[in-house]
């Protein structure tokens, strides 16, 4: 029986990786703050990381992958979205990541493997279509991050379930789909 | 003397500040690579300043001696300046690993930052100083602040290249300001 959990330095370093965003923005954070949080010395960080980017990203693929360990496409959605609810805070300040290594962008590569997953699980063939797997995944990637973004950075307080049913509806329905529907709600 | 070793500090703050970048970016102390580079810029900031003494040997004599330490606050005073604009606009370097250190690049940058050294070697002709002591004072204090500086990259980060910039601009200026107050009285 484990009565402990090992951790490996790899998580300890996204850990306090994650300590130091509730108390700096991202920019002003060094590598040797990263380490000296962890216990280590800076160039202990490179072992395991290329630079700190690389760090917020396996960050947030442990949040929202590595703690869900769920098949089910829509149940794994409604789990990353609870993690985006009780994590807020954290994500409002990871979204002001912006540049070559913005966090939409990370964020988006994660949700496209999620996706890709996902295909692969279902089985999914897309030799016959003109579109490759990967496009799909990508523009369906960055739809639920724009969503995501738009949602976390206002300031009402949606519940996730209430983004849930926006998401699954988009994605289910498709802009024509929606706007058929729509316009039945006029008629 | 203490006016040599203080310009020569300054004129080390070039090789100082890339080396403090190798050492932010690399994941192990590598004492042997480290000393390899620095030893490169030390040899190179030698040969730079007996090149710089013997063209103040042949361009200026007894009678250019007023000429020759306006011209000595001149260039420090445009050093100093080089110096701060420079790290005034220098971005903040993005810690990222790279562990690969490149002989060729070293011996090209230690060239461009013996240009230091080398207008160090004209200003510091006939000052009463014998060149053996001048050029062994530049190099131990360039090797040693080079790998002092590549280990203080490895265990501080990148944080304090503007500090070794706006340090050396400042070394200069006094420098400059030292011989000007000195010319007048």
């Amino acid at each position: 029986m484990e009565l402990y959990k090992r951790i490996s330095m790899k998580d300890m370093l996204a850990q306090a990786l994650y300590l130091l965003m509730e108390e700096m923005p991202f920019e002003k954070i060094t590598i040797k703050q990263i380490g000296v949080k962890a216990g280590v010395i800076r160039g202990t960080f490179y072992n395991h990381f290329y630079d700190k980017y690389e760090a917020l990203e396996y960050l947030t693929y442990t949040l929202l992958v590595g703690s869900i360990e769920e098949d089910n496409f829509r149940i794994r959605l409604k789990r990353i979205l609870e993690v985006f609810q009780t994590q807020k805070e954290f994500f409002k300040k990871c979204f002001q990541v912006e540049g070559q290594n913005s966090f939409e962008m990370m964020l988006s590569h994660i949700l496209a493997e999620i996706l890709m997953n996902y295909l692969e699980v279902e089985k999914v063939d897309f030799q016959k279509s003109s579109m490759s797997s990967k496009d799909f995944t990508a523009i369906h990637a960055n739809m639920i991050v724009y969503v995501l973004k738009n949602w976390i950075l206002k300031k009402d307080n949606l519940n996730y379930e209430v983004i849930y049913e926006q998401l699954l509806q988009l994605l289910g329905k498709g802009a024509k789909g929606m706007i058929d529907e729509l316009k039945e709600i006029q008629e | 003397m203490f006016r040599c070793i203080l310009l020569l500090v300054a004129a080390s703050s070039d090789s100082d500040i890339y080396m403090l970048e190798k050492g932010a970016t690399t994941n192990q102390l590598k004492v042997k690579t480290f000393f390899t580079h620095s030893l490169i810029f030390a040899v190179v900031s030698v040969l730079m300043t007996f090149l710089g003494l013997m063209i103040g040997k042949l361009i200026l004599n007894e009678k250019m001696v007023l000429l020759h330490e306006m011209i000595t606050i001149l260039i420090f005073l445009c050093i100093s300046a080089i110096i701060f604009v420079r790290t005034f606009r220098k971005e903040k370097i993005i810690e990222r690993l790279k562990p690969e250190m490149d002989l060729k690049t070293t011996l090209k940058q230690s060239i461009l930052t013996g240009i230091d050294f080398l207008l160090i070697g004209v200003s510091l002709t006939g000052i009463g100083i014998a060149p053996i002591y001048i050029l062994f004072a530049a190099f131990l204090l360039n090797l040693s602040s080079s790998l002092s500086a590549s280990c203080i990259g490895y265990y501080l980060g990148a944080d304090y290249q503007k500090a070794f910039g706006y340090l050396s601009a400042l070394i200069y200026f006094v420098v400059a300001n030292i011989e000007l107050i000195s010319l007048v009285l």
